[in-house]
């Protein structure tokens, strides 16, 4: 896949999704579909670093849109308010050949899964967490392990930890949302990347990274395990 | 001490506040301390810079001295941010950090990072591209976060490979080797000082491997490998040496900031380095250069 056919979307226009869009913009994504149905609150800045007090209660999308263009005009940011689930997938993702799934939902990052490995169409995808001091990311293509080999489904909302609760520290969710960018841009340019069909874990310390290779295994919508 | 307003703090630093290491103490801490970044005219540099210090001013650092175009827009994520122009306007102590995308040129701040301990010089790799810079930012104000905190010490020297993901070691807790008392006497300085003439005017390299017989041997890097700057080849690696060496045809015998970030990043490394200022005929000085992890930075011998 060339670079210039590619649209890539952020999924979650937060703590990971802000510094992937500065990343995929940087690196020379044409296009980018921004998708979050949040607003900008006070207790986003010390994490999500486009945004400042002046965009207080935008939308996070619009407001992520305005600071990126701000900084390269030429990257075309389209804006879709809406939440992905299942019901909103196909038009969210409409048009879209790689997904950076950075929200806070479980559920979507599963979604993000198994949209990108199903067949026949090529498409990619990088799926991020962070939490505390820690964080991890994995790039998924049809050909490669996928989220569900190592998670196989969603765990209930009560036995997730969340940055409400756990905490996050802004610097270790901007390193993870940047490198997880940078492994996505990587497999979409058909280049070798450490995360891509592993789990990669950001030590507390910061850019030391440890890929743990997952095995293809799974029933993940492939049609048969994989 | 308190700083700033309870209600204020848990607003905005509610998510913080939560992990251990930082809590009310520590960010209490953060709002009176004060970072200084410097970075050279790189696009590399100029935006890793710009992203490391919106997550400082993000976290509540209290004070930031940044000469940049940029800087200006930061009290827009913290009104209460202080910008210095000066660092006399910094608070003591202040962590100063310097981003550089090449490290030639860059023993000034090495020589100026001796004297301050609180200081770091961070150098990319030359695999590193513009895209890199967002991640490199956040690294970096991490760096600053946690030695402000007390969690980490704060390193001298940090070279970054995103292409190596056990990068950046910059430290190494194994024992420096000593060499020997008077290194003109020891049987492999005769390989050393002959293959720095021959190489003069460039520079040469290798390592000293110590043998199970315990007799040291000299491996000469290949001629491609030192036209320049000394890189050696990985396979020189494998068997952790005694030593690395390399020449400074015609110079003098202080380890560069590139010298000093090769050995400190590369993980396989042993922390001793020799520094040999050659002329075409002889080696007219050295010394050999230890790395303390304890104290976060070179330290050497004099011969």
């Amino acid at each position: 896949m060339t670079q210039v056919q590619t649209t890539i979307a952020i999924v979650g226009c937060g703590g990971l999704g802000v510094p992937a869009a500065w990343t995929l913009a940087l690196a020379g994504a044409p296009r980018l579909v921004l998708i979050d149905d949040d607003t900008v609150e006070v207790s986003n800045l010390h994490r999500q670093i486009l945004y400042d007090g002046t965009v207080l209660g935008q939308s996070k999308p619009d407001a992520l849109r305005a600071a990126l263009q701000a900084r390269m005009a030429t990257v075309d940011i389209e804006v879709r308010q809406g939440r992905l689930s299942s019901d909103t997938l196909v038009d969210l993702l409409a048009g879209c050949d790689a997904v950076f799934e950075g929200s806070d939902d479980a559920n979507s990052k599963f979604l993000v899964n198994d949209w990108a490995v199903a067949q026949p169409r090529r498409r990619f995808a990088s799926i991020a967490a962070a939490i505390g001091r820690r964080g991890q990311w994995m790039a998924v293509s049809p050909e490669s392990s996928c989220y569900r080999c190592l998670f196989e489904e969603p765990p209930p909302p009560e036995l997730l930890a969340t940055c409400q609760v756990a905490g996050v520290i802004g610097p270790v969710v901007g390193q993870v949302g940047a490198l997880a960018a940078r492994s996505l841009w990587a497999v979409l340019n058909g280049q070798p990347d450490m995360a891509h069909g592993a789990l990669v874990r950001l030590s507390p310390r910061g850019l030391l990274r440890t890929p743990v290779q997952i095995a293809r295994d799974c029933r993940c919508g492939r049609g048969q395990p994989c | 001490m308190l700083v700033r307003d309870p209600s204020h703090l848990y607003e905005r630093h509610g998510r913080q506040l939560l992990v251990t290491g930082v809590q009310f103490d520590g960010q209490q801490q953060l709002f009176a301390l004060g970072a200084a970044i410097a970075h050279d005219t790189s696009q590399l540099c100029t935006i890793a810079a710009e992203a490391a210090a919106r997550y400082l001013v993000g976290a509540g650092l209290g004070h930031l001295l940044a000469p940049s175009a940029w800087a200006r827009t930061l009290t827009d994520i913290d009104p209460e941010l202080q910008l210095a122009d000066t660092q006399a306007n910094l608070p003591v102590p202040c962590v100063h950090i310097h981003l550089r995308q090449r490290p030639h040129g860059a023993e000034a701040e090495l020589a100026w990072l001796g004297d301050h301990p609180r200081s770091c010089l961070l150098l990319w790799h030359s695999s590193s591209g513009v895209a890199d810079a967002v991640a490199l930012g956040g690294a970096v104000a991490q760096l600053v976060l946690d030695a402000s905190l007390g969690l980490q010490p704060l390193p001298a020297v940090v070279a970054i490979n995103l292409q190596d993901p056990l990068n950046p070691q910059h430290s190494s807790e194994a024992p420096a080797q000593r060499l020997g008392d008077n290194l003109p006497d020891q049987p492999w300085w005769p390989t050393v000082e002959q293959a720095c003439r021959e190489a003069w005017p460039t520079e040469a390299a290798g390592t000293l491997v110590r043998g199970a017989d315990g007799a040291v041997t000299v491996r000469l890097a290949p001629a491609s490998h030192s036209s320049q700057h000394f890189v050696l080849p990985s396979e020189f690696l494998t068997v952790p040496p005694l030593a690395v060496w390399h020449s400074h045809p015609s110079g003098g015998t202080t380890l560069s900031a590139a010298d000093a970030a090769w050995s400190v990043h590369d993980p396989k490394a042993r922390p001793v380095q020799l520094v040999l200022a050659s002329s075409a005929s002889a080696i007219a000085d050295f010394r050999v250069y230890y790395y303390s992890a304890l104290a976060g930075r070179w330290l050497s011998e004099a011969p």
